[in-house]
C-alpha cells in the first residue's frame, strides 16, 4: 500500500499497482525506496484525486499505453485511437468543465498518459465541428487577437 | 473544501500547458477519415480562437498534415480549399510527409479558374504524400478543361512521390493523355507496397491504361492490391498475373463478359498470405456493367482465380452465392494451412459452417470469426438464421482417441455477435467455451462477443453472460463490445 495526500491534506491509502499508473508516484516510490513515508502531491485536490483515483481503479488491469500513436502510426490508426473511447469513460468524463480541465491538470501532473488522453479526447469531442465564436463561447475565451493578427485570420476563412 | 471547481473554467484553462492544447488538437485532427477535409476546418477554426491556441495550432505542423481537395459542392464548380488556403495549410505543415486526397462526390466542372489552380498546387505537392487519393473523375475534367484552354497543361504537373507508400486511384477505363501526367507520381515511387481502385467499374481497360502510360505502372513492387468496386474476370487475371509479390488482396464483386468467359485462369501467388471477399451494400442497379454487358459471377467464383499456397487469412463477407465444390476445391489446392478464417455468409450458415464442406476442411485454424460486417436485409436474413444447437455441439466433441477437438483442434480465438446466438438460455454456448477453455494450452482461449448490446433484460439472458464473465476468472480472455457496465463493474472490482 502507498499513502498519498494530496494539496488539501486528505490521506489516501492506495494499492501500489494503482499508485504506480502515475509515472511521477512510481519514480518518488523509486527514489525512496522502501517505506511509510507518506507521498505529498502538492497540484492535486483530493475533489480532483477522487475523481483520478477512480479512473486508475478502473483502468488498473488495462495493457499499458503504445507509443504507435506519437508519430509511425497509419491515419487510419490515428482515426480509430481517437474514436475508441468505452461507455464507461465516456460516463465518467460527463463532468462540468471546470473538474474535466483539472482532471487534465491532474493526469498531466502525476503523468498518467492514458487519463491525460482519455480527458484530452473528451475535449476535442467537445471542439470538434463547432464555429470558432461557439469554441469560444463554450469555454469562455475572449478573443485576445490584435488587429493585424485578426486581420490575418479574416483572410483564412474557411468558408471562402 | 477544494477551490478549484468553484472557480471558473477560463481560470482553470489558463493553467493548461501548450503541450496538452496541441495533444487536445492532435486528436480533433485526427478524428477526420484520411481524406476527409473536415478535420483540417476544425483545426483551422481552432486556430482563429485566441493567440494562445493560434500560436499552438501553428507550430505542430502535424496537424496539418491530412490535406484533402474536395469538390463537394453543388454544381461542383468550387473546391474547399482554395489555392490560398492550400498553400497555407501546406505552409503549416512544414516539411512534413502528407496524407492527401482529390475528391469529389459530385461531378466536377472546371470552369472557374480558381479550382483549376488549387488542383495545379496540390498536384505539385504530391512529392510529400505518403498515402494519396485521386478520383478520376477530378483529373479527367481537369484534363478536358486544359484542351479548351481555361488551364495551361504545362500548369499541371505531377511530382514523383518519392515518399508514397500507399495509392488509391478512382479507375479509369480508357488510357487517355491525364494518365501520362499521373504516372509521374511513380516515376519512380520506390516505397508505393498498396494500391486501391475504386468507382463503378473496373474492366481490363483500367489495367492496360497504367501499364501504358508514359511510366508503366509498378506492379511488382506491390504487396496489397484492393478493389473496393466491382471488377471483370479480365481484369482480376491482369492484375494478379503482373503482382507476383502480393501478400494481400481485397476484392468486391466480381463481373464477367459472358459472351467471350472461358472459365477461370487461376493465378499463383506463392507469398500471399490475406484475400478478403467483401460484399460492400450498394443501391440501384449495376447500370454501367450492364451497359458493358458484363454479368455478375456468384462471389466464391473469386476464389477460383487464386492460388495461394501460403495462405493465413481468408475472409469472407457477402449474403448469397456459397459453393461447397469451389471451397473444398480452393481449398485442396491452395492451402489447408488457413489459420484466420472470417466467415459471414448468411446464405449458407449453420449448417454449411459445421459440415463437411467448410471449417473441417481448415484443420489448422486459429482464429474463427463468425461476427457480422454486412448491413441491410442480409443482417435480418442473418437473425432469422442463428447459430445454435448443431454448431455448438460440434465445437464442443472432443475426440477421445485423438484426444482433441473433432472440429478446429487448434483453435485459440473465437469472435461472435451476441445477436447470432440462436438460444443463449440453452447454456451450450458458455458450456462449449467452458470446454474450450479447459482444454486449451498455454496460450488459453480468447472469446470475443460483440452486438452485446443486444442483451435482454431478463435474468436467463444475464446468467448466461454471467456465466462467461466467472470464466474469466479460470483464465478467459473475454471481450464484451461494446462492455455492458454493470456487468464490467460487477465483475471488476
Amino acid at each position: 500500500m502507498v499513502i498519498l495526500i494530496t494539496s488539501d491534506n486528505v490521506k489516501y491509502v492506495v494499492e501500489k499497482d494503482v499508485a504506480e499508473l502515475s509515472v511521477l508516484v512510481k519514480n518518488m516510490l523509486e527514489d525512496i525506496g522502501p517505506s511509510d513515508e507518506p507521498i505529498p502531491l502538492h497540484n492535486v485536490t483530493s475533489t480532483v484525486f477522487n475523481k483520478v483515483l477512480e479512473y486508475c481503479i478502473y483502468h488498473r488491469n488495462d495493457p499499458p499505453p503504445s507509443d504507435d500513436d506519437e508519430g509511425c502510426a497509419s491515419p487510419l490508426h490515428k482515426y480509430l485511437a481517437s474514436h475508441i473511447c468505452s461507455e464507461w469513460d465516456q460516463r465518467f468524463f460527463d463532468v462540468d468543465q471546470a473538474l474535466l480541465f483539472d482532471i487534465i491538470l491532474a493526469a498531466n501532473y502525476l503523468d498518467i498518459k492514458t487519463l491525460l488522453d482519455d480527458a484530452c479526447k473528451a475535449v476535442a469531442h467537445l471542439i470538434q465541428g463547432k464555429s470558432t465564436e461557439e469554441i469560444r463561447g463554450i469555454f469562455n475565451i475572449v478573443n485576445d487577437f490584435t488587429p493585424e493578427e485578426e486581420a490575418r485570420v479574416k483572410k483564412e476563412n474557411v468558408s471562402s | 473544501m477544494s477551490l478549484v471547481p468553484t472557480l471558473s473554467t477560463n481560470w482553470t484553462i489558463r493553467f493548461v500547458p501548450a503541450e496538452v492544447w496541441r495533444r487536445i488538437f492532435q486528436f480533433i485532427a485526427s478524428t477526420s477519415q484520411p481524406f476527409d477535409p473536415a478535420g483540417i476546418v476544425d483545426i483551422i477554426r481552432v486556430s482563429h480562437v485566441c493567440s494562445t491556441w493560434r500560436d499552438v495550432a501553428n507550430n505542430s505542423p502535424e496537424l496539418w498534415t491530412n490535406v484533402a481537395l474536395s469538390f463537394d459542392q453543388e454544381g461542383g464548380e468550387h473546391c474547399f480549399p482554395n489555392e490560398k488556403l492550400l498553400a497555407l495549410i501546406l505552409g503549416k505543415s512544414r516539411s512534413l510527409p502528407l496524407t492527401m486526397g482529390l475528391v469529389s462526390t459530385v461531378q466536377p466542372m472546371f470552369r472557374s479558374v480558381k479550382g483549376m489552380k488549387a488542383v495545379g498546387l496540390f498536384l505539385r505537392t504530391t512529392h510529400r504524400a505518403i498515402m494519396l487519393k485521386l478520383d478520376s473523375r477530378v483529373l479527367d475534367v481537369i484534363w478536358e478543361d486544359t484542351d479548351s484552354g481555361v488551364l495551361a497543361k504545362s500548369s499541371l504537373q505531377v511530382q514523383p512521390a518519392l515518399l508514397l507508400e500507399g495509392l488509391v486511384l478512382g479507375s479509369r477505363h480508357e488510357a487517355n493523355d491525364a494518365n501520362d501526367v499521373v504516372s509521374e507520381l511513380w516515376k519512380p515511387a520506390p516505397f508505393m507496397r498498396s494500391l486501391t481502385l475504386f468507382d463503378d467499374f473496373i474492366g481490363e481497360a483500367t489495367y492496360y491504361s497504367l501499364e501504358s502510360s508514359q511510366f508503366p505502372f509498378p506492379f511488382r513492387q506491390l504487396t496489397k492490391l484492393e478493389f473496393t468496386c466491382r471488377i471483370s474476370t479480365d481484369a482480376v487475371k491482369a492484375f494478379l498475373t503482373a503482382t507476383p509479390s502480393l501478400v494481400e488482396v481485397v476484392f468486391d464483386l466480381l463481373y464477367a463478359d459472358f459472351k467471350n468467359y472461358r472459365g477461370p485462369d487461376p493465378t499463383e501467388l506463392s507469398r500471399l498470405e490475406t484475400i478478403s471477399i467483401y460484399q460492400e451494400y450498394r443501391n440501384g442497379e449495376d447500370e454501367f456493367a450492364k451497359f458493358l454487358h458484363f454479368q455478375e459471377l456468384p462471389f466464391m467464383h473469386t476464389l477460383e482465380f487464386i492460388k495461394a499456397p501460403n495462405l493465413v487469412t481468408l475472409r469472407l463477407s457477402f449474403d448469397c452465392g456459397w459453393d461447397a465444390e469451389c471451397f473444398q476445391k480452393f481449398v485442396t489446392e491452395s492451402s489447408r494451412q488457413i489459420q484466420h478464417f472470417h466467415f459471414d455468409i448468411t446464405s449458407a450458415f449453420e449448417s454449411v459452417l459445421v459440415g463437411e464442406e467448410c471449417i473441417e476442411l481448415l484443420p489448422s485454424l486459429r482464429t474463427l470469426d463468425l461476427s457480422f460486417r454486412q448491413v441491410g436485409s442480409a443482417r435480418k436474413l442473418r437473425k432469422r438464421n442463428p447459430i445454435g444447437e448443431e454448431f455448438l455441439e460440434a465445437m464442443r466433441h472432443w475426440d477421445t482417441s485423438d484426444g482433441r477437438f473433432t472440429l478446429c483442434p487448434h483453435l485459440e480465438k473465437l469472435v461472435i455477435d451476441y445477436g447470432a446466438i440462436g438460444d443463449m438460455n440453452s447454456a451450450l454456448f458458455a458450456d462449449m467455451i467452458r470446454e474450450r477453455l479447459r482444454r486449451s494450452g498455454e496460450g488459453g482461449f480468447s472469446l470475443i462477443l460483440k452486438e452485446a448490446n443486444m442483451l435482454g433484460d431478463t435474468p436467463e439472458s444475464h446468467s448466461e453472460m454471467i456465466r462467461l464473465l466467472l470464466l474469466r476468472k479460470s483464465g478467459l480472455k473475454l471481450t464484451i463490445e461494446p462492455a455492458i457496465e454493470w456487468m464490467e463493474e460487477l465483475f471488476h472490482y
